[in-house]
């Protein structure tokens, strides 16, 4: 008993020193990027912040910037704790990094204890730290030459409010599986929750952490909740036709009301920024179609490329396991959730002078944050597989037997090769 | 034919791919400088002029300016994929400043990949330039793989011979590879699913096709 107390003591400091080097990171990056007059953190520090306080009202700082988190908790550091204005930002984006390095910590554990991984404290810890770190493959000779133009990321450090959406996106995903598992089978035993009590508190979880997730950004909301619409709708016809549609229309419509709250937030969200002229005082700002690729072009030679250089890691994985990423509900999930995003990064886009703003890329940002994560989720599930077909008794196997394991003790060490370079591209960018 | 049938939609769907009409890429021109006191280039901007078959001659209506940024160390001179097999000359202009600088680079990219990179010392060249007008001396630094251009303040510029404009602008990329990788990728995936390497598909499994969660489940 007091070893096991011991051993949690000491898991509970690992956790922490991670938790405190994500913050140390996300700090010392805040500060250096609002130094930079350009910098999304200077926009939204210096200028959208403003509209919150010095004499506009709160619904001028709503109209100006409608997904306030980041900027509501910066001006409660700044205005009622009375921090200085950098510090405040930073410290906002600490809590927010924290936060979703947590969730990166609470899903690899769960995945772990699944599978039977045996993971260590320090390497879960670790992995999150990755996870949240990882950036797109970059070499000077590939793409437009700048880092990162026309390449996107599913850590986007740059940009505040992104950042601040990411633990919620992870969250929501956990818990839309889960909630799927028990749709699905009344047996199913939760892989990230406790589901046997049924569902109705992860049903309200859900949907609060949608509303807080558009709150933060929108943009994952944008993409998350047509991908659990159109399977779910895809599964309300498959279960019709089988004859099972009244019980499954009662989940389709549940899961259906934890998106209510959330639409309508976004609903208002857009009606301030393009009827209200909110959009950053551009007036004359709607949402267009465009041509195909005509946004990403401007910052991209070979958009292929990018997208291999951005989700190189990924890609390999759904390359070696497809399977998964068309009939697994986390896998699927995923790839529905990133072609939405990649869908609206291809046909929209904003008219007049903020066209070159891009800012339908966002959501295909969150489709590869979802990405990663299962491919993530899934290599460690393949090495723990892995490691129990590697027992001494396999060594009876045939010699076909033999090669296949070599082959994919390979293909794992192929995905983790790959996901460290990502880790690695991101050290480089953080240096 | 059943059997085969997923086989001929793969290569149809392949085919479809790589002959899907695509506009030619545009090609990147860049000259890097390097970043030493001596070698920072001055001025505000360098001039590409390109000839073509009609007309055959440098006009400011076939010119691109690049700014010259010193914080980047490099101009770069965007070719439109419309003029794949029309250049017939190259003119580069630099700043109008009577100054010393220095050349580190000179590479060309399409289609976001870098296609070639040329030696300063061979492209600078005495064989490769046809008319240099107001400079003042080329002086490459073999070993070091950089030449050192001094340009006056009148008007400095130079005219690429002929066989290093067609070596330049031969590099315009019909996204061949691209395809090719897109196809690739779709066949793996084909054959992956096909396959199944990790076979858990086949085992762990409920009705539903998902991971067997549930108790005494083999995942």
């Amino acid at each position: 008993m007091i070893s096991i107390t011991k051993k949690n003591n000491s898991d509970l400091f690992v956790y922490i020193a991670f938790g405190f080097l994500v913050a140390f990171i996300t700090y010392t990056y805040v500060i250096s990027e609002l130094s930079n007059g350009y910098s999304d953190y200077s926009g939204h520090a210096y200028i959208y912040l403003p509209y919150f306080f010095s004499g506009s009202t709160l619904a001028e700082g709503f109209k100006a910037v409608p997904y306030c988190m980041w900027h509501l908790i910066t001006l409660f550091f700044y205005k009622v704790l009375n921090i200085a204005l950098d510090p405040s930002a930073a410290y906002t984006s600490c809590i927010f990094a924290v936060f979703s390095y947590g969730v990166g910590c609470f899903m690899i554990d769960k995945i772990c204890k699944r599978y039977g991984a045996g993971y260590s404290a320090v390497r879960t810890a670790f992995l999150s730290t990755a996870f949240y770190i990882a950036q797109p493959l970059y070499f000077y000779w590939i793409g437009r030459g700048e880092r990162f133009t026309g390449v996107y990321s599913p850590n986007p450090f740059h940009n505040p409010t992104l950042m601040c959406a990411r633990g919620f996106s992870l969250l929501a995903f956990c818990l839309i599986v889960d909630i799927w598992g028990v749709q699905s089978s009344s047996e199913y035993k939760g892989l990230f929750f406790r589901t046997e009590k049924g569902l109705k508190k992860y049903y309200i979880y859900l949907a609060i952490v949608l509303f807080l997730s558009a709150m933060a950004k929108p943009t994952f909301a944008e993409c998350f909740i047509p991908a659990v619409g159109i399977i779910m709708l895809v599964r309300l016809f498959k279960a019709i036709f089988k004859r099972k549609g009244k019980e499954y229309s009662k989940h389709f419509l549940n899961s259906f009301l934890c998106a209510v709250p959330t639409l309508l937030y976004i609903f208002l969200q857009f009606g301030a920024y393009f009827l209200l002229g909110g959009s950053y005082g551009s007036d004359d700002s709607r949402i267009i179609i465009t041509r195909f690729g005509e946004v990403w072009s401007m910052y991209s030679d070979n958009i292929p490329l990018s997208m291999l250089l951005g989700m190189a890691f990924p890609i390999y994985m759904v390359l070696v396991d497809t399977r998964f990423f068309l009939k697994e509900d986390q896998g699927k999930l995923a790839l529905t959730v990133y072609g939405i995003g990649f869908l609206q990064a291809m046909l929209l886009g904003e008219s007049g002078g903020k066209l070159a703003h891009a800012d339908f890329i966002w959501p295909m940002m969150s489709g590869m944050l979802l990405m990663y994560a299962v491919s993530l989720l899934r290599l460690i599930s393949m090495e723990a597989g892995l490691n129990k077909v590697s027992d001494p008794l396999s060594e009876l196997g045939s010699v076909s037997d033999q090669k296949s394991d070599l082959r994919k003790k390979i293909i794992v060490a192929g995905g983790w090769i790959l996901f460290l370079s990502h880790v690695l591209c991101g050290v480089l960018f953080l240096k | 034919m059943k059997k085969f049938l997923p086989y001929i939609i793969l290569a149809v769907f392949c085919a479809g791919i790589i002959l899907f009409p695509v506009k030619t890429a545009d090609e990147v021109f860049r000259i890097e400088f390097t970043g030493n006191e001596n070698g920072v280039l001055e001025g505000t901007d360098c001039t590409l002029y390109y000839s073509t078959l009609s007309p055959d001659a440098f006009n400011d209506d076939q010119s691109i300016s690049c700014p010259v940024d010193n914080e980047k160390y490099y101009v770069e001179f965007r070719l439109d994929g419309e003029l794949n097999n029309n250049i017939k000359g190259l003119r580069i202009d630099f700043p109008a400043e009577d100054q010393l600088f220095c050349v580190g680079g000179v590479f060309v990219k399409s289609a976001g990949v870098l296609k070639k990179r040329y030696d300063p010392c061979v492209f600078f060249s005495e064989e490769n330039l046809k008319q240099a007008n107001d400079i003042q001396g080329v002086s490459p630094i073999r070993d070091g793989k950089v030449v050192y251009i001094r340009t006056g303040s009148e008007d400095p510029y130079i005219v690429f011979s002929d066989a290093l404009v067609d070596d330049v602008s031969g590099h315009f990329s019909h996204y061949i590879i691209t395809k090719l990788l897109i196809c690739a990728v779709i066949i793996v995936c084909f054959f992956s699913y096909k396959k199944d390497i990790f076979g858990l598909y086949k085992n762990g499994r409920n009705k539903e096709g998902n991971i067997d969660m549930t108790e005494g489940g083999e995942a």
